[in-house]
């Protein structure tokens, strides 16, 4: 109890609550931006909270996040164009919803399970994360090897798409997790005699290229047609909100823990847990038949769902180490940056630190009834700002903000690179989430594999030996074996069936 | 900009051979057998692997999957070019920043691009003044970030309002 009141006392200090204020703003404006995304949002936000302390540097993180994937139902609404790939699920229904008349409550359901769902996330973050970490302290490089290797499973079956094209983004990610000095033997790999290259790949100029810089490139390619928002005039958008949520509650509560487990699954974030929800509800609804004529049912369970995945997606990542999203993947890298080192530890070394980012998706979701109630107010005057200017800026904050991590130009360079590459795998249908988990990923799969070997003499047998090891171990197998199951089974069906006909 | 998989496939082959290649060239460990290349050496063997199933899979598809599929933007020559300046620009940056400058770069690139984006240039022109203005301040004078000063080095003192 003494440990919350002291995080709540660092969560409460004026500048914490004044960067949480602007973060906010930020998150808000960039969600409500098409094709600007939450992760672009924290990418971006990285090289100004470099300069924070811990506290709000990933209070800021969190609060930019949640608001970003709030405010992507906005342009949804408004324009049938999702804000964010999170809002994607439901952005004809709720466009549809205000073609009836009935934009406030698209909006306003929005805005209320948005805030219902990240309270959730939140609370299923304070609830979890500790016990998990104390069975955590346990685990020795032998657990924590299986832990990667499942993390990396997750990241393949949950990827949406082709399973060949997954498993190249991951390999990939893998791949340029090893430039550099390998940790293990000192020896320099993949480095092309370029000495900036010796420390390995900084994870934000390539995280900037991918999600912001190929962004930047599709929106120079993208013929777009004049904007025509479909609600001038946006009235009370609290008005039967609460008979709606209570209407729906069993299907919100669906979306809140459905979010907050596809959160939790590493590659998997608020993009995917909005259509997997969005499905569930058609699913059990006592009414699917009105789903895509404007209904909110699904739109009020994916919209809690998408926000209740932001808590999830750190329970792995302030636990192991192990991102559960894109988002988190970054949060790692600054947790890192900030001497916070993710981990069980954390929870022993730094309580007060790591209850006072919990805190702050509290925080951040309360501050979303009035923010968000503004951003929705003034989404005309947003709406309307050109994307033609606005993109330039943004390719120049990324310019600037790749730069401050290493101060070299040189990390521009990788930024240009992994900006093409980005664009053309996105283009190809290759996902660009494993790619990202793999690079988090591959030095702890790595250093921990040689650490074990190391221990066990070059015997594979201890890495089944330990009881926790063994469980992992064998899930770790029989996930990266499921596929592989999945498709003798239906070749087997698919013989019978066709030696009946 | 879709390739037809069986070329995606190769380009993944290829450089999960030089990977393969490329890792037997690293020193072993002395104790035990998994050294530097061991982790690269499995990398490599998989994106061969991915590679290969790619280049069936694109063979099989090739009647209705056309060798590179450019979008409806490649038959607009305006958008060819405003693809090929972001490019330009970036590439400018990473060549050119640390001989003229942050400022002088911002200032260049947000005028071609905004320009080129709305086609009114003497607005970009201001706009790209004053937003790199508001960068310079924010990110050197607020969060201290040492950008390149280039040419503008022996004047950098009028610019540093702190």
């Amino acid at each position: 109890m003494e440990v919350m009141l002291q995080a709540l006392a660092l969560l409460l200090e004026p500048y914490t609550l004044m960067v949480i204020l602007l973060a906010s703003f930020f998150g808000l404006f960039v969600g409500s931006m098409p094709g600007l995304t939450a992760t672009m949002a924290t990418a971006l936000l990285v090289p100004v909270t470099f300069f924070m302390a811990p506290v709000p540097a990933i209070a800021a993180v969190v609060a930019a996040s949640a608001m970003a994937i709030f405010a992507g139902d906005i342009p949804g609404a408004l324009l049938r164009i999702p804000g964010t790939p999170a809002s994607a699920a439901y952005t004809d229904e709720a466009y549809a919803m205000t073609r009836k008349g009935e934009g406030e409550m698209a909006l306003g359901a929005g805005v209320t399970c948005s805030v219902f769902g990240g309270l959730f996330g939140a609370a299923a973050l304070m609830f979890f994360a500790p016990p998990l970490a104390e069975l955590a302290l346990k685990f020795s490089s032998f657990e924590y090897f299986w832990l990667s290797c499942l993390g990396l499973a997750c990241a393949i079956l949950v990827a949406p798409g082709s399973a060949v094209k997954s498993t190249i983004s991951l390999l990939f990610g893998l791949l340029i997790a090893c430039v550099g000095i390998d940790s293990m033997t000192g020896y320099t790999r993949f480095t092309f005699g370029y000495v900036q290259l010796t420390g390995g790949l900084s994870l934000i100029p390539v995280l900037v290229g991918m999600y912001a810089v190929a962004e930047i490139i599709r929106y120079a390619i993208t013929i777009d047609a004049p904007i025509t928002i479909a609600q001038k005039k946006i009235g009370n958008i609290f008005a039967g909100q609460i008979p709606m949520m209570w209407k729906y509650k069993v299907g919100i509560m669906r979306g809140n823990v459905v979010g907050t487990l596809i959160g939790a699954l590493p590659g998997a974030g608020a993009d995917i847990a909005a259509w997997v929800s969005y499905a569930m509800s058609k699913k059990f609804s006592k009414e699917p038949e009105k789903f895509g004529t404007g209904h909110v049912e699904g739109i009020a369970e994916a919209g809690a769902a998408n926000n209740s995945a932001l808590g999830g997606a750190y329970v792995p990542a302030t636990v192991f180490g192990i991102p559960g999203d894109s988002i988190t993947a970054i949060v790692i890298g600054v947790l890192y940056m900030k001497g916070m080192n993710p981990g069980p530890t954390i929870f022993i070394r730094n309580p007060e630190l790591i209850y006072a980012v919990f805190l702050s998706f509290i925080l951040a979701n309360l501050m979303m009834l009035p923010l968000g109630w503004i951003a929705i107010k003034s989404a005309k005057q947003v709406l309307s700002v050109p994307r033609s200017i606005l993109m330039p800026i943004i390719l120049m904050f990324c310019l600037v903000g790749s730069f401050a991590i290493d101060n070299t130009v040189f990390a521009v360079t990788v930024m240009l690179i992994f900006g093409v590459i980005g664009f053309l795998m996105e283009e190809n249908g290759i996902p660009i989430a494993p790619a990202v988990l793999g690079l988090v990923l591959g030095p702890l799969i790595e250093n921990n594999f040689i650490t074990s070997m190391m221990k066990a003499e070059g015997n594979f047998l201890p890495f089944f030996e330990r009881p926790i090891a063994g469980v992992l171990g064998v899930v770790t197998i029989l996930v990266w074996l499921a596929p592989l199951a999945v498709w003798l089974w239906r070749r087997s069906q698919g013989h019978r069936a066709a030696v009946r006909a | 900009m879709k390739f037809n998989d069986a070329i995606v496939g190769l380009v993944v082959a290829l450089l999960g051979a030089a990977v393969i290649a490329q890792a037997g060239y690293f020193p072993k460990a002395r104790h035990i057998p998994y050294g530097p290349g061991f982790l690269p050496t499995i990398l490599g063997v998989g994106l061969a692997i991915c590679g290969v199933l790619l280049i069936v899979r694109g063979i099989s598809e090739r009647r209705t999957q056309p060798l590179l599929k450019l979008g409806e933007w490649s038959r607009s020559p305006r958008h060819v070019f405003g693809f090929a300046l972001v490019l330009v620009c970036l590439a400018f940056y990473a060549l050119f920043a640390d001989d003229i400058g942050h400022f002088a770069c911002s200032v260049l690139i947000l005028l071609v691009l905004i320009g080129h984006l709305t086609g009114r240039w003497l607005r970009a022109l201001w706009i790209s003044i004053l937003a790199s203005i508001a960068i310079q301040f924010f990110f050197v004078d607020l969060l201290l970030v040492p950008l390149p000063w280039g040419v503008l080095e022996p004047y950098s003192g009028w610019f540093v309002w702190r």
